[in-house]
């Protein structure tokens, strides 16, 4: 994933290019095919590029218009021929940036709306004197922004916001957020610090800070067809299409293959549409599948096995295990929580794996679960004839839900009515499930109404449930939990814009049935995938690991809230859970494993980063990526 | 016909959550040990009788334990000439525990693979009619 950086003071202090360079020296590492910068006058923008798609343009980022607006694009425009066909240009001559730039002349604000991809964007209107940063509707590339002393900072990744010897406070709802498990959103761990919402972008007006959407998964809308068989092939096609977007030419990739449903069916239709295209000795993706023997509620092998057999590839096949972590405190400061010491030698081992296969880009079929039609809530959709008044949909629902979910009518009536009347989504964290050690009470307020949540409250009950799902899959992207070592770049074909609206479209009953999960994608896709995959029955999960993890080392655990950060700033109780860790049993601990972890990953970034001779990301850093190949300033 | 097997259904399930209130569970199992399948001839399809149980135990006055939906099954299908066994099966990690019913070795009305992760502890065989179970 290529870098934006900059800065600007809008209280007209000058940049340099010195400064300019010293803000983008942290992720150098991260991006290095190139980098450039454009300094002018109290405005500076930064550049690193990584190529991984044939439309990366180096030398022409970040781009100047003839009116003096400036802009930086990482990612990839899928939609550049439709666009430069509007704007009228020649898609192939013009870079993906001079269409962002030029869709703003015309459109304005309006014009983010136009982009579909995976993109993040910095731009720079001259005439106004405004500053944008943007994201995609899915938040697949990360761009974060502070404001301080007359000037803003946007950097792709917060090492840029750590790298001048600053050490920014521990930002308390975020902290209490991470602890209670409930959405962080677009907070950072660090004060004053914060992420550009995925589907919006922020506009910068001097003083004036403002987050605008420009998409939003709220609609209730909804595509009818006639027969079954047409919503499949709309599917198929939307399905084909976003793989294709993202397994085009221009970067070597890699697919992750677990062996579920939704890696095997985005491996099998890259190689239907390459076989269809390029004949039956087409190049085919290379996948990497994880597995652990030691896991009985995890045994991938044979499914990933059986869908290399069928395309008549083998892939690389890592052995892991969630016992390998080890709970000790990373050597270097890390920008955000969720590894421990093991982190580096896991990161290592998989980067040579990386390295040795000229690897840059992940493949992830991330988001399958909750758009495909995965574990059902028959809830929202029974909600839904109530708030209608279609009674005998409700009476046939029930009846069918009941027997599904082993529940009686009249629970699953009390759950469709507090659905439909109640408060179902308020974001503060469930009391009654939190640990009895955690001490967050009034640092996460108790309901969030802003953003998508607040647009779709008085809306359909099923309409908030699919945003209070899109907000599920936005906070738990891969990318978003970046390692200690890499940074990588992640493509997810299943949040394919044009693909989502589809889905947030259809009726539920076509997704999934009673009996039938996934139901439009078993049929849309059965005669691609093998046949082990389509009947698997459940998808595996690991259970027995983390907890096993968990009780084997109750005296690291123990000892690491012996002085305790967290407990110092009163967000939890030390000596409480050192209690628990020590005396109750495995059920306690499976219990709490979540909050559990979240509190010894937390402990341990707190550490990592007020340990003086820890905080190595000021230091030189190992190379881990590509060499650096050419620098342009 | 279906009508009456649901409202036995619903009285059968009344009965048995009874007995598991006053009873603890070596006391249902043993009850369960001595009560021999049915000689009469078996009802042609089980299935009639799991769709008659869904029914009953979706406008049952509480939500069924595993347990209790499990042993209600095994006394009907008993009743109907099947020679039914309960069995007790224990997820370690989380811990977990469930009750199913089989007929010769195969699980009645249970989700494919919802059982994979369960090891067997007890098993309440049926002697009856059809054969003695071990």
């Amino acid at each position: 994933m290529s870098v934006l950086l900059g800065s600007w003071h809008y209280e007209g202090r000058p940049v340099d290019l010195a400064r300019a360079k010293e803000l983008g020296a942290p992720t150098r590492r991260y991006a290095a095919d190139a980098d450039s910068y454009l300094v002018s006058g109290s405005l500076c923008f930064g550049y690193q590029l990584l190529s991984t798609h044939d439309r990366d343009w180096s030398s022409r980022e970040p781009y100047t218009d003839a009116h003096g607006n400036v802009a930086a694009f990482a990612g990839r425009l899928d939609n550049h021929h439709e666009l430069a066909g509007l704007l009228g240009l020649r898609s192939a001559a013009t870079p993906d940036v001079r269409l962002v730039l030029e869709a703003y002349r015309r459109w304005g604000e309006e014009s983010f709306t136009q982009l579909i991809g995976d993109w993040s964007l910095a731009l720079w209107c001259a005439e106004h004197g405004k500053l944008f940063l943007a994201r995609d509707h899915a938040g697949t590339q990360s761009l974060f922004y502070r404001t301080r002393s007359g000037s803003v900072v946007w950097s792709t990744y917060l090492e840029t916001f750590l790298a001048d010897g600053a050490s920014p406070e521990l930002d308390r709802e975020y902290a209490a957020r991470y602890l209670a498990c409930v959405p962080t959103k677009s907070l950072t761990p660090y004060a004053g610090i914060w992420e550009v919402p995925p589907g919006a972008y922020v506009r910068f007006d001097h003083g004036a800070t403002r987050i605008m959407g420009h998409w939003t998964p709220v609609t209730e809308d909804r595509i009818r067809y006639r027969t079954d068989g047409e919503y499949e092939q709309h599917f198929f096609h939307l399905f084909r299409q976003a793989v294709e977007r993202r397994t085009a030419n221009g970067a070597t990739i890699v697919a992750e293959l677990s062996g579920g449903m939704d890696s095997s069916a985005i491996v099998c239709m890259d190689d239907y549409a390459k076989r269809e295209r390029f004949g039956p000795d087409a190049p085919l993706l290379d996948t990497l599948s994880y597995f652990d023997d030691g896991e009985p509620n995890w045994n991938e092998k044979p499914f990933f096995t059986a869908v290399e057999e069928a395309r008549g590839k083998r892939g690389i096949h890592i052995a892991t295990s969630y016992r390998r972590r080890d709970f000790s405190v990373p050597d270097r400061a890390y920008p955000l929580p969720g590894i421990d010491g093991s982190a580096a030698a896991w990161e290592r081992a998989l980067e040579e794996h990386f390295r040795s296969h000229e690897k840059r880009v992940v493949i992830s079929g991330f988001g399958g679960d909750e758009l495909l039609g995965g574990p059902s809530n028959p809830v929202p959709a029974l909600a839904d004839a109530l708030v209608e008044r279609r009674f005998g949909r409700l009476r046939e629902g029930l009846v069918q839900c009941s027997i599904a979910e082993r529940i009686t009518v009249w629970q699953m009536l009390y759950e469709a009515v507090h659905s439909a009347y109640g408060h179902p989504w308020s974001k503060g964290p469930d009391r009654a499930t939190l640990p009895p050690w955690l001490r967050i009470s009034g640092s996460i307020p108790a309901r969030t109404t802003s953003g998508w949540m607040g647009e779709a409250a008085g809306k359909l009950p099923s309409t908030r449930d699919s945003v209070a799902m899109w907000h599920s899959v936005m906070e738990t992207l891969p990318h978003r939990l970046p390692g200690l070592l890499t940074r990588r770049e992640y493509r997810y074909p299943i949040l394919d814009r044009d693909l989502v609206e589809f889905l947030l479209r259809v009726p539920s009953d076509q997704l999934r049935r009673p009996g039938e999960r996934r139901s439009l994608m078993r049929r849309a896709l059965g005669s691609l995938i093998p046949i082990a995959v389509m009947q698997r029955t459940r998808k595996a999960f690991l259970q027995r690991g983390p907890i096993r993890l968990l009780d084997e080392n109750r005296g690291v655990i123990s000892s690491l809230f012996d002085s305790s950060a967290l407990g110092d700033l009163g967000l939890i109780d030390a000596s409480y859970l050192r209690k628990m860790v020590q005396h109750d049993g495995i059920v306690s601990l499976a219990q709490h494993r979540k909050p559990l972890m979240r509190a010894i990953h937390l402990e341990l970034w707190l550490r990592a980063r007020l340990t003086p001779e820890t905080r190595a990301l000021r230091e030189p850093h190992e190379s881990v990526y590509l060499e650096q190949s050419s620098v342009s300033a | 016909m279906r009508m009456r097997l649901i409202v036995r259904c619903w009285l059968s399930l009344l009965w048995t959550d009874i007995r598991l209130r006053v009873q603890e569970y070596p006391a249902v199992r043993s009850f369960l040990l001595r009560r021999r399948t049915s000689d009469r001839t078996p009802i042609q399809n089980p299935a009639m009788l799991s769709e008659a149980m869904d029914l009953a135990s979706i406008f049952y006055l509480r939500r069924l334990s595993p347990l209790h939906r499990a042993l209600c099954h095994t006394l009907l299908l008993r009743d109907h000439g099947w020679p039914a066994e309960l069995v007790v099966g224990l997820q370690l990690l989380p811990a977990e525990s469930y009750a199913w019913v089989e007929v010769d070795g195969v699980p009645v009305h249970e989700r494919a693979g919802a059982l994979d992760t369960f090891q067997v502890i007890d098993r309440c065989c049926s002697i009856g009619r059809r054969e003695r179970s071990v």
